[in-house]
């Protein structure tokens, strides 16, 4: 033993210093590093597990962007095609009334137009009439010789409608006037105090005037009745038609 | 090239650092313990043969990782540069301090004598450096390594428990230790002690655990350049042989030349002070430090302690019934193969004995023999091949310190769960 160098001295130093050692190590180190090093172990499952966590949610979030993208990318769709349906609606609607607008001017210019129209034309017309007038007056008092007063006057009370006369009847005929162009004759005034007797009560004298304005014919008043047999009134309703 | 150099750098100045740094440290242990008044000798060109050694290997180890953390990021192109620039790069600056200290330093002139590692004297028992001290028992030079082992272990465990958090200490300056101490401790908990004790892992761990750092301690440390180099120079009384000594300045050196010459040593070393001065005498190394491994003492009691605390868990699992393993009375009854069994119970009390043997010779075993075939080898040929033999050596180191934890382990486990299964199988049979 000696020359193994085994002393039991020796031995029981060592063991000694080994139980010192191991002593000191359990109570001093491995606790705590075996500790620590659980630590480390749940901080890194937590921290996989935080990680595993918010690659869910990143997941999520991503899916949540998709769809609302594609909720924004429909949405602006709608809106637009609705914006241009509304565009179109509008325009539609613009143009027609633009239509509708110009269509009423275009009324209201050809209603200008034709008033402007009927007013020149009714302008010329009294021009016209009154030159026509003007030269129907010349032409009558040109053609009216004494034989044509003569027939005119002849003819009064055939020319005159029955039915102007007819009114005439049952009148007193307390004064009665009858103009004439020219002077009458005895036989002609006598020929018509016959007719007037015919028609009414003559009760009265019957009062010969000449008037030459009257042209031509006969006018025969009966109180305030007037029978115009005149050419002045033939050429008064002439005027009347040309004017109308 | 630059960038290979900045890569690089690191690693060769780790290397110049931990060279240097043996050098200085050699150097400044002669000067301290010089200072006590012994005498002071070392046996330098072993010493620098070890250094070298080891130097080599860690070189050849940062290569390797640097090589593998190379690898991992860089193109192939880096690759095949550093194999043909990197690798002869620190194979070349093994080689060349190989050569340097060792072959070619076998040649320097020192003190007019070749300068040589020297064969080791091989024993068993560990060297006294002092007189008696302690209840008459001397001062051992493994009784120092135990105190550095312990210096060692406990500052590191210290410095990661106080480190120790969730989060782990940045890997910069002592960081890395503790980061490394980290890592032994998740792996041998995690890895080993959950699978093999199940729901004792926690209670047992520390058992284990501190024989793995104390083992793994003892043994690397025994490797490190002055472990059985420096020492003091002893007139070789009891022993065969001794050798010449040199002196080169406050060193005092063996010479691989043996003390044949005396009156021509003697007459030419009156500096040595020694008393005979005109006798033939042989001088031998007392190392200072020996690998703690190699004293029988410390794996004695480690194999104690170790099966002591396989014997308190089984009781405490099983209560005193763990002892009908030893003493299996109840299977006498069964007749004669109860008999047998019974017998066999008995051997199961020498098996318990057997296995402090086998953990303490094992152990002892293993690094003793490193530790000799590493002196012979650097009194060979120090040339490369040390260095081979340290890679080889800090392996058995590692293997050794976790065999013993392991096979504590199992033990334990099985004596946590051996009786019943004995039981059982009696009931079987």
């Amino acid at each position: 033993m000696e020359a193994l160098g085994i002393n039991p001295i020796y031995l029981i130093a060592q063991i000694i210093n080994f139980l010192l050692i191991w002593f000191l190590l359990s109570r001093l180190v491995f606790p705590r590093v075996l500790k620590a090093l659980e630590e480390r172990r749940a901080l890194i499952e937590k921290g996989l597990e935080d990680a595993k966590a918010a690659e869910q949610l990143r997941a999520s979030m991503q899916a949540e962007r998709q769809r609302i993208l594609e909720e924004a990318l429909a949405e602006r769709q709608r809106i637009v095609a609705e914006a241009v349906r509304q565009a179109e609606q509008q325009r539609a609607q613009i143009l027609s009334e633009a239509r509708a607008e110009a269509q009423r001017i275009l009324e209201v210019a050809r209603e200008e137009a034709e008033r402007e129209r009927e007013r020149i034309l009714g302008e010329l017309r009294t021009q016209i009439a009154a030159l026509a007038l003007a030269a129907a007056h010349r032409i009558v008092s040109d053609a009216l010789d004494e034989s044509r007063h003569r027939r005119l006057i002849q003819e009064f009370f055939t020319a005159v409608p029955p039915r102007v006369l007819e009114e005439l009847r049952g009148l007193k005929g307390d004064r009665v006037e009858v103009v004439s162009a020219i002077p009458l004759q005895e036989e002609e005034k006598q020929n018509i105090r016959k007719e007037l007797s015919d028609r009414l009560d003559l009760t009265g004298d019957v009062i010969f005037r000449v008037d030459p304005t009257i042209l031509g014919g006969l006018i025969i008043r009966v109180g305030d009745r007037v029978v115009d047999g005149s050419v002045r009134a033939r050429m008064e309703g002439l005027r009347a038609t040309l004017m109308g | 090239m630059g960038k290979l150099i900045r890569r690089m750098g690191p690693y060769l100045l780790l290397g110049l650092i931990a060279l240097l740094s043996c050098g200085v440290g050699g150097q400044a242990a002669f000067w301290l313990l010089g200072s006590l008044g012994d005498l002071l000798r070392g046996a330098g060109a072993t010493f620098l043969a070890s250094a070298t050694g080891l130097v080599g290997i860690l070189l050849v180890d940062a290569l390797v990782i640097a090589l593998v953390l190379w690898g991992l990021r860089d193109t192939r192109v880096i690759r095949y540069f550093q194999t043909l620039v990197v690798m002869p790069l620190i194979l070349g600056f093994v080689l060349g301090t190989s050569l340097f200290f060792g072959t070619l330093g076998q040649g320097l002139p020192v003190g007019g004598k070749p300068l040589k590692a020297v064969l080791p004297v091989i024993l068993v028992k560990p060297e006294p450096l002092t007189g008696p001290l302690f209840f008459g028992a001397p001062l051992t030079n493994t009784m120092v390594a135990m105190v550095l082992v312990d210096l060692v272990v406990l500052g590191l465990g210290l410095l990661a428990a106080r480190r120790a958090g969730p989060l782990p200490p940045p890997v910069r300056g002592l960081g890395i230790l503790v980061n490394l101490f980290e890592f032994l401790v998740e792996a041998l908990y995690e890895n080993l002690a959950k699978v093999v004790l199940g729901h004792r892992a926690r209670q047992v761990f520390p058992l284990v655990a501190s024989i793995f750092l104390m083992v793994l301690a003892a043994n690397w440390m025994g490797l490190l350049p002055g472990f059985d180099s420096i020492g003091k120079v002893e007139p070789a009384h009891g022993h065969e042989g001794g050798y010449a000594v040199i002196h080169w300045g406050p060193f005092t050196m063996l010479t691989a030349e043996p003390a044949a010459a005396p009156a021509e040593a003697a007459g030419h070393e009156k500096a040595g002070g020694e008393p005979h001065g005109t006798k033939a005498e042989g001088f031998v190394l007392v190392p200072y430090l020996r690998a703690l491994s190699t004293d029988l003492n410390f794996t004695i009691g480690l194999a104690l302690v170790a099966v002591f605390m396989v014997q308190v868990w089984g009781v405490r699992a099983l209560g005193p019934g763990y002892f009908w393993k030893f003493f299996n009375v109840k299977a006498l009854r069964r007749g004669f193969m109860g008999v047998i069994e019974f017998l066999v119970s008995l051997l199961e009390m020498i098996s318990e004995v057997a296995k402090v043997l086998s953990f303490s010779f094992r152990l002892f075993g293993n690094i003793f023999a490193g530790h000799v075939l590493l002196g012979i080898m650097m009194f060979l040929l120090p040339l490369l091949i040390p260095a081979v033999f340290y890679g080889l050596e800090i392996f058995v180191g590692l293997i050794q310190a976790f065999i013993f934890m392991m096979l504590t382990m199992v033990f334990i486990a099985l004596a946590t769960a051996g009786h019943e299964e004995g039981h059982s199988e009696g009931h079987h049979s």
